[in-house]
């Protein structure tokens, strides 16, 4: 057979099938690769930011609470909003809690008796139009006459149901204060079995009351008292008793209740015409808004465009008391919505979709470009949460990388340069790292503290030391295994001729391999670095996943994920690859291309 | 000089049992043997790099057979040079004055003196990497004699190099050795290089150094 002709080479060069296909195979797999991290990028700067925020008056933007009586103006500056009123110096907008309704106002929101709670009105009809079965809790009012404290009467009540009726024998009372009040029951329909009147407490403030009804679902013991404990005796019946295999009649005692006195101070509402005035610096579009116990005709509300025209005007009608309503709007760019109260009421709740930033006008006429300025990558980079996080990933992977090289050089330079005996086995151990899987890693780190020293245990699991140590426990046989190749491509003969030249071993290693292994420490360095980024299952066992305490960059992508938050995962993900992929081009750039590892 | 007796060591799959040889002080004697003959495993003993299983190996009238290579007081150049790729070749000439902490004037006197010998002074600020064979050659054998040893040993300096750099050489070995009176043992293959240079020659053959007449010159040339 004769040589292959150089024209028989050019051929196989050229072949164009042949490298088609080649190319095909090989190229799909960097092509996805590229096309994942375009997804990445196309999602942030795609995706949707807006934010759709229910405000139900228990906190202000930054999840502070509003306490009962507060002004409200500015606390919600964060969506460019700024509440007022038609008369902020005399009837400022206040809140109230509806669920400690005053004398004047026991209509005022709270659930009423036919739904366990205290308040009377229409919107306890369960067939009502304005139903209010629900506690509203905190709500917006205009405030009324004047902001003087309100003595309110002080009533209180407790409540027991139960899900099949019982015979309540008897009721016993203690910490009674006042001796006026009753006891209701109620009948599975709601209708009422039988009144009682509560008489004076004997001198230590306890009092029995005998009961003896039948086909009980529902209690109220209502009292002037400012506190009260209740021990309530009542009998399972009929097939309850029969389920529980205790033939006849038990008395069972629940759990002790306290009456809560009802808050005192409580302001009255506006009762004469007034509006609450919402005012958006940057438009937003308007969903819906619960009012409440509006009983009067000739209310609307009204909104208002950026440049201040009218955009719509909606009726509100008047449904009764302690009645709630919602009001349906679904307006866009709203800049200012006026809720006109005929004589009285409350806003319970509003929910309005905003840009997710308070945008100047530039940004809102250039939408594109604002976008690169204003994206989840920068929302992120905002948060004090991620910033926790990108600080304590830069340290623990550094910390990580000087501990890996510590370790990694002597162990490289030991196998490279010298047979001993169970060298084999010691090279097996030093790639189990590499091979096990990253949970089982962390499990194993857990097992093992669990037989340190309770003090030494408590400062390292689920601390920062565990961070680091998951994180090296990985790093570390990367950079091993890419010390152990650099040395071994460094000719041993140049430490040979160091020791002719005079050097002990040490010197010989300090002094001409290790100037010599300068590339392979940068790419083992940056190995562990870039491989301690990426740790994630060792963390979430050993290192716990607690925001602001043992997060890093994965942990945060984690956690976010597992929130919802998709943007924010996207985003703290590619703020991890860009990490990597300036870490590889440095890798690139100083190291060894042709270790094998 | 330097003096073999009876040295036994092991190397991998081969052995050197009882060689026996001297190298008269400031002679130049040459090993030759083929490729894997034992050549280097001489050598490496010599500079105290690998260890003895039996003999003794005297420099003078000192025995060096259990002290490290940095006490020998030996100049070692290895095949190819083994030259540090993170030096320049300022700092391999000074290499060995420094860790002996030689003043600095010093240091520049005896780096510029073996410049001048080897006719490198142009190159004392390159890295090794863009220096020709015969260039590295020179730079290994300058750092080798820079803290003037008594001994120097060369593993197949020349075997790399074309012929006129290799001419070249044999000039510049003859003329360093007159000029430093340093015993040398010189490892070859080459019969062309004994004829060049050597004083003295031995052959190892399966283990076995014998002693071969030069031809052309007395084997005992410069014997004192």
């Amino acid at each position: 057979m004769s040589e292959p002709s150089v024209d028989n080479l050019r051929r196989v060069r050229t072949d164009p099938l042949f490298y088609a296909i080649l190319g095909t195979i090989g190229g799909t797999y960097v092509v996805l690769i590229i096309a994942m991290l375009l997804a990445d990028a196309a999602y942030i700067f795609t995706s949707d930011m807006s934010e759709r925020v229910i405000l139900d008056f228990s906190t202000d933007a930054e999840g502070k609470p509003l306490k009962i009586g507060d002004v409200v103006a500015h606390q919600f500056a964060r969506y460019g909003l700024t509440i007022s009123t038609h008369d902020p110096a005399d009837h400022p907008a206040r809140i109230i809690d509806s669920d400690k309704p005053s004398a004047a106002n026991s209509n005022l929101g709270t659930p009423n008796q036919a739904f366990g709670g205290a308040g009377v009105g229409h919107g306890g009809d369960a067939k009502s139009k304005g139903r209010n079965a629900m506690p509203l809790g905190k709500i917006l009012v205009i405030a009324g006459e004047s902001p003087t404290e309100v003595q309110d009467s002080q009533r209180g009540q407790l409540v027991a149901n139960w899900v099949s009726p019982v015979r309540v024998e008897r009721v016993r009372l203690s910490a009674l204060t006042a001796g006026s009040g009753e006891i209701v029951t109620y009948a599975a329909d709601g209708s009422v079995i039988k009144r009682h009147a509560i008489d004076p407490p004997a001198a230590d403030g306890s009092l029995v009351a005998e009961i003896g009804d039948e086909g009980v679902s529902r209690m109220d013991v209502t009292t002037s008292s400012l506190s009260a404990e209740a021990v309530v005796e009542y009998t399972l019946a009929g097939t309850m008793a029969a389920k529980l295999k205790q033939p006849g009649r038990e008395t069972i005692r629940i759990g002790s209740v306290r009456v809560v006195p009802p808050e005192s101070g409580q302001l009255a509402p506006l009762s004469e015409p007034g509006s609450l005035v919402f005012t958006w610096q940057d438009p937003v579009q308007l969903d819906d808004l619960q009012l409440l116990d509006v009983n009067a005709a000739g209310g609307s509300v009204v909104t208002y465009d950026l440049a201040g025209a009218e955009i719509a005007t909606r009726e509100i009608k008047s449904i009764g008391p302690n009645s709630v309503q919602r009001v349906g709007i679904g307006d866009p760019d709203v800049a200012k919505l006026e809720v006109r109260l005929p004589s009285g009421g409350a806003v319970a709740q509003m929910s309005f979709t905003w840009n997710g930033r308070v945008r100047d006008g530039w940004q809102r006429e250039n939408p594109g470009m604002a976008r690169l300025f204003y994206n989840p990558i920068t929302t992120a980079l905002q948060e004090s949460d991620i910033q926790d996080s990108i600080r304590l990933t830069l340290i623990s992977c550094t910390i990580t990388t000087i501990l890996s090289l510590w370790v990694a050089i002597p162990i490289g330079y030991l196998m490279s340069r010298h047979r001993f005996f169970g060298r084999d086995l010691i090279d097996a151990i030093l790639d189990i790292p590499i091979v096990l899987p990253p949970l089982v890693v962390g499990l194993s780190l857990l097992i093992l503290f669990q037989l340190a020293p309770v003090a030494l245990r408590e400062k390292v699991v689920y601390q920062i030391p565990a961070v680091i140590l998951a994180q090296f426990a990985v790093a570390c046989a990367f950079a091993v295994r890419t010390m152990r190749a650099t040395f071994d491509h460094i000719d041993a003969r140049h430490e040979q001729v160091a020791l002719t030249l005079g050097c002990s071993r040490a010197q010989a290693f300090g002094m001409v391999v290790l100037p010599e292994a300068k590339r392979g420490v940068l790419t083992a360095a940056t190995l562990a670095w870039a491989r301690s980024l990426g740790e994630f299952g060792p963390l979430l066992i050993f290192a716990g996943t607690t925001r602001g305490k043992t997060e890093v960059l994965s942990t945060t992508v984690f956690l976010e994920l597992n929130i919802g938050d998709l943007g924010a995962a996207v985003a703290v993900s590619l703020i991890m690859v860009a990490a990597a992929v300036i870490v590889l081009v440095l890798a690139r750039a100083w190291g060894t291309r042709n270790l094998a590892i | 000089m330097i003096v073999i007796e009876k040295l036994t060591a092991h190397s991998g799959q081969f052995t050197l049992k009882d060689a026996s040889f001297v190298v008269p002080t400031g002679t130049y004697g040459m090993l030759m043997g083929r490729t894997g003959s034992g050549k280097t495993t001489i050598l490496e003993t010599i500079a105290g790099l690998k260890q003895v299983t039996g003999g003794r190996i005297l420099l003078g009238d000192r025995d060096v057979t259990g002290l490290k290579p940095a006490e020998r007081n030996i100049g070692y150049v290895p095949q190819d040079g083994a030259l540090f790729s993170t030096m320049t070749v300022r700092e391999h000439l000074s290499f060995a004055l420094d860790i002996r902490r030689v003043s600095r004037p010093q240091i520049d006197e005896r780096v510029a003196e073996l410049a001048e010998l080897l006719e490198i002074e142009d190159l004392l600020h390159r890295l090794p990497r863009g220096l020709s064979g015969g260039e590295k050659q020179r730079v290994a054998i300058g750092r080798a004699l820079a803290f003037r040893p008594s001994t120097l040993l060369l593993d197949e300096p020349l075997s790399a190099l074309d012929d006129d750099t290799r001419n070249q050489l044999y000039s510049l070995l003859k003329h360093v050795q007159e000029h430093t009176g340093v015993t040398t043992l010189h490892v070859t293959h080459h019969m062309y290089d004994v004829m060049q240079l050597a004083d003295k020659l031995f052959r190892i053959e399966d283990g076995v150094v014998t002693e071969q007449p030069v031809n052309g010159k007395p084997s005992n040339r410069n014997q004192s």
